[in-house]
């Protein structure tokens, strides 16, 4: 019901739109009786750009419009979802929804996820960024500013997706967040309103480069294909240099256990979970690498701890910030190699008080840095002149 | 049958220290066990670090829920009553939650916090005084209403309210925040320290202690509240004092390893079955040893040996001990005698 009124209101805008222009040009008459302009007038052509390593989104380029897909991988089925990004008036094939149509270039995004806001500076358009998912996540200090000055709203300051905010805010495309517990409900809503949602899941992305590859569908979206294509082949030029590097270090294979227990149970990264691909960038030896999961693994305290008294490094042990929080925790975990040698690192080089953390901010689009973090970690040698940015050693 | 749960005590302590995920052969377990010399020091350290304290503390644990449950049955004439019952692991449960809620900021006061490392002793203390404080309505309550079903009724409700609480904040709380506390909710005999398994201790000897004690009024308490107070009983006092000890029980259990269910409620009634008696001074320590075992054999099947996992004690205790329940009282059918 809500849609339909949507699509009167549209009709009956675009009905006065040309009433008006009717009145100003009394000449033409009867031609233009289109819902939404003519396809006469000549759009620019498209920049392309090409999706290399990401494997959660693609464009395709036709003529007046750009056929965005989205893919799903982390259901038990594996989905599309179609929209179509297109110049105001353009010809768009009847059988994609309304609600999944795009006019480009948008000028008003929110986006639900901090893993996206990186990708704004990048392509020199943070102030097309009106909305936020929460402030206190946020690490970027513009655009806390934004939030602080009203120029950027926070549309679910309380846990739920305010409507009423994201309608006076006046979106025109909302970067959502796809993962399985994803509030669809909330962006149903939204699109029932004529807010388009982009169901994002860069988390699902295997390789760091195809995290950052996301901001091709940004570009896309403002029409910067041409400003991406070149700022990320410059990323990719500084990403390819810190992983040459590495690659003299391969003869050694230091041994890391990941994760902290809770309780009984330790989870530690699976063997394709995107904590061990990181690690694997910097060839460590690893106790589960022959571990299929995605996620992380329940193992019980012993099997690790088994583990954990030979390992050489200990990787992001939970939220743990201090040595004497770890050993406060539990003081078996001072029995660790890892602890008695000091090797132990998180996450938390740069993070806020409110809970937001640079590594699922900024970090998305600097995965050179992220690299050099590893290599730092496990190859000092390497990186003489590397302070850690990301990561950060216990102390 | 003393002698026999003893027997059965010792055995499957044993065997809970010798079988986990990790492969120890049997006889390099008892080697490190009984003689101190040892080849393997990681295997030394799990023995002696990880499975000793975690069998020890199932050992307690079992014991005094059991005999929390036994005197929760006794004083109410009920056989569904157990320590959980008077609200006292609900209550335990606010305590934690709200722990997690303080250390959140002002903007998030309505959700429940990470609370990061170091909470342990927190979140023992938090659950005690949690337990303690709904403990002290009920014993407030209590001394106005003389009513045995009415306290049911209103320990019943007290567990309600906190579980609203509960789920309040747990609804203005993101899943991420949620999942400590959830997880805490799984219980966890592994994660006592042994600075902890020391208080715990004393607690709960204590605590036995006392309901030993308690024996006598407790058989009085049986014949009926009126025929007690003609036989010279002050039943007041009786009752706060059964309800202050339960809940130490229970509480100081709860705190440090988590709800645990069913083992307060099945052991009182396995032990009637098998030994057809309602006199206290045999049940308590029966329970006591019951309880050992029953929670020692649901730990070594958690710890499902030979895998590299492991199941949540919570869930065991109910899957395995439940089954066991309905076939005693099916068997027996002696449950109404006991009331």
């Amino acid at each position: 019901m809500k849609r339909l009124n949507k699509k009167l209101m549209n009709l009956g805008g675009g009905l006065l739109f040309w009433f008006v222009i009717l009145l100003l040009f009394s000449g033409c008459s009867n031609s233009q009786k289109q819902e939404k302009g003519s396809a006469s007038e000549p759009f620019p052509p498209f920049v392309e750009t090409k999706i290399e390593h990401a494997i959660g989104f693609d464009i395709i380029y036709h003529d007046q419009w750009k056929e965005l897909l989205l893919f799903r991988h982390y259901n038990d089925f594996t989905d599309t979802i179609k929209y179509a990004l297109h110049f105001n008036g353009a010809n768009v094939p009847d059988n994609i929804d309304n609600s999944h149509r795009i006019q480009i270039p948008v000028e008003r995004v929110a986006s639900m996820s901090t893993t996206h806001l990186g990708m704004f500076s990048f392509l020199n358009a943070e102030e097309v960024l009106k909305a936020i998912e929460v402030k206190k996540y946020v690490s970027s200090e513009n655009i806390k500013k934004g939030v602080e000055a009203g120029e950027i709203a926070e549309l679910s300051p309380a846990g739920e997706i305010n409507l009423e905010v994201a309608v006076a805010t006046n979106l025109d495309v909302v970067l959502g967040v796809g993962y399985p517990n994803s509030p669809n409900d909330a962006y149903q809503n939204l699109e029932n309103l004529g807010i388009p949602v982009l169901l994002n899941a860069d988390w699902q992305e295997k390789t760091l480069l195809g995290r950052a590859e996301w901001v091709k569908l940004l570009a896309a979206l403002l029409n910067k294909e041409e400003l991406a294509n070149q700022a990320f082949r410059e990323l990719e030029i500084r990403y390819n240099d810190v992983s040459k590097r590495l690659e003299i270090a391969e003869d050694k294979s230091p041994s890391v256990i990941t994760g902290l227990a809770q309780g009984d149970v330790w989870y530690v990264a699976g063997g394709n979970s995107f904590s061990y691909y990181l690690l694997d960038l910097a060839g460590v030896k690893y106790p589960w690498a022959r571990d299929e999961s995605t996620g992380s693994v329940r193992l019980s305290f012993e099997t690790v701890y088994e583990e954990g008294l030979k390992a050489d490094y200990w990787l992001v042990p939970s939220v743990a910030k201090t040595l004497e929080e770890i050993r406060d925790a539990d003081p078996r975990y001072a029995d660790f190699k890892a602890y008695k040698s000091r090797q132990i690192f998180n996450i938390y080089g740069r993070f806020n008080e409110g809970g937001g953390n640079d590594f699922y901010e900024s970090a998305v689009m600097n995965p050179d840095i992220v690299l050099k973090d590893i290599g730092k970690i496990f190859h000092p040698e390497l990186f003489p002149e590397h302070n850690l940015y990301y990561y950060n050693q216990l102390k | 049958m003393i002698f026999i749960l003893v027997g059965l005590l010792l055995v499957l302590f044993v065997a809970d220290l010798v079988l986990g995920s990790v492969n120890i052969p049997i006889g390099e377990a008892l080697k490190i066990l009984f003689a101190s010399s040892h080849e393997n020091e990681a295997w030394f350290a799990i023995i002696h670090k990880i499975r000793l304290p975690r069998s020890l503390t199932a050992i307690l644990v079992g014991g005094a829920l059991s005999v929390a449950g036994l005197q929760m049955q006794t004083l109410f004439r009920n056989p569904l009553a157990g320590p959980s019952v008077l609200g006292i692991t609900a209550g335990a449960s606010l305590g934690v939650a709200a722990v997690m809620l303080v250390t959140g900021s002002a903007t998030t006061a309505f959700a429940i916090k990470e609370m990061g490392l170091g909470g342990s002793w927190l979140i023992v203390i938090a659950s005690s005084l949690g337990a303690a404080a709904v403990l002290l309505i009920i014993l407030l309550i209590s001394f106005k209403i003389r009513d045995n079903v009415v306290m049911l009724i209103v320990g019943l409700m007290m567990a309600n309210i906190t579980i609203a609480v509960v789920s309040i904040w747990q609804f203005f709380s993101s899943p991420e925040q949620i999942q400590e506390y959830i997880l805490w909710t799984f219980g966890s005999l592994g994660g006592t320290t042994s600075e902890q398994l020391s208080v715990l201790s004393v607690i709960v000897l204590l605590g036995i202690f006392l309901t030993f004690l308690l024996s006598k009024p407790l058989n009085t308490l049986l014949l009926g509240e009126a025929y007690a107070q003609s036989m010279g009983l002050n039943v007041l006092r009786s009752r706060v004092t059964i309800i202050g000890v339960t809940s130490i029980l229970a509480g100081a259990v709860t705190g440090f390893c988590g709800p645990i269910g069913f083992i307060g409620i099945a052991v009182p009634h396995l032990v009637r079955s098998f030994l057809n008696t309602s006199d206290h001074k045999i049940l308590i320590p029966s329970c006591v040893l019951m309880g050992a075992v029953l929670m020692l054999l649901c730990d070594i099947i958690s710890q499902v040996p030979g895998s590299n996992s492991v199941l949540p004690i919570n869930a065991i205790t109910a899957l395995i001990g439940s089954p066991v329940v309905i076939w005693v009282i099916v068997k027996r059918r002696n449950l109404k005698a006991s009331f």
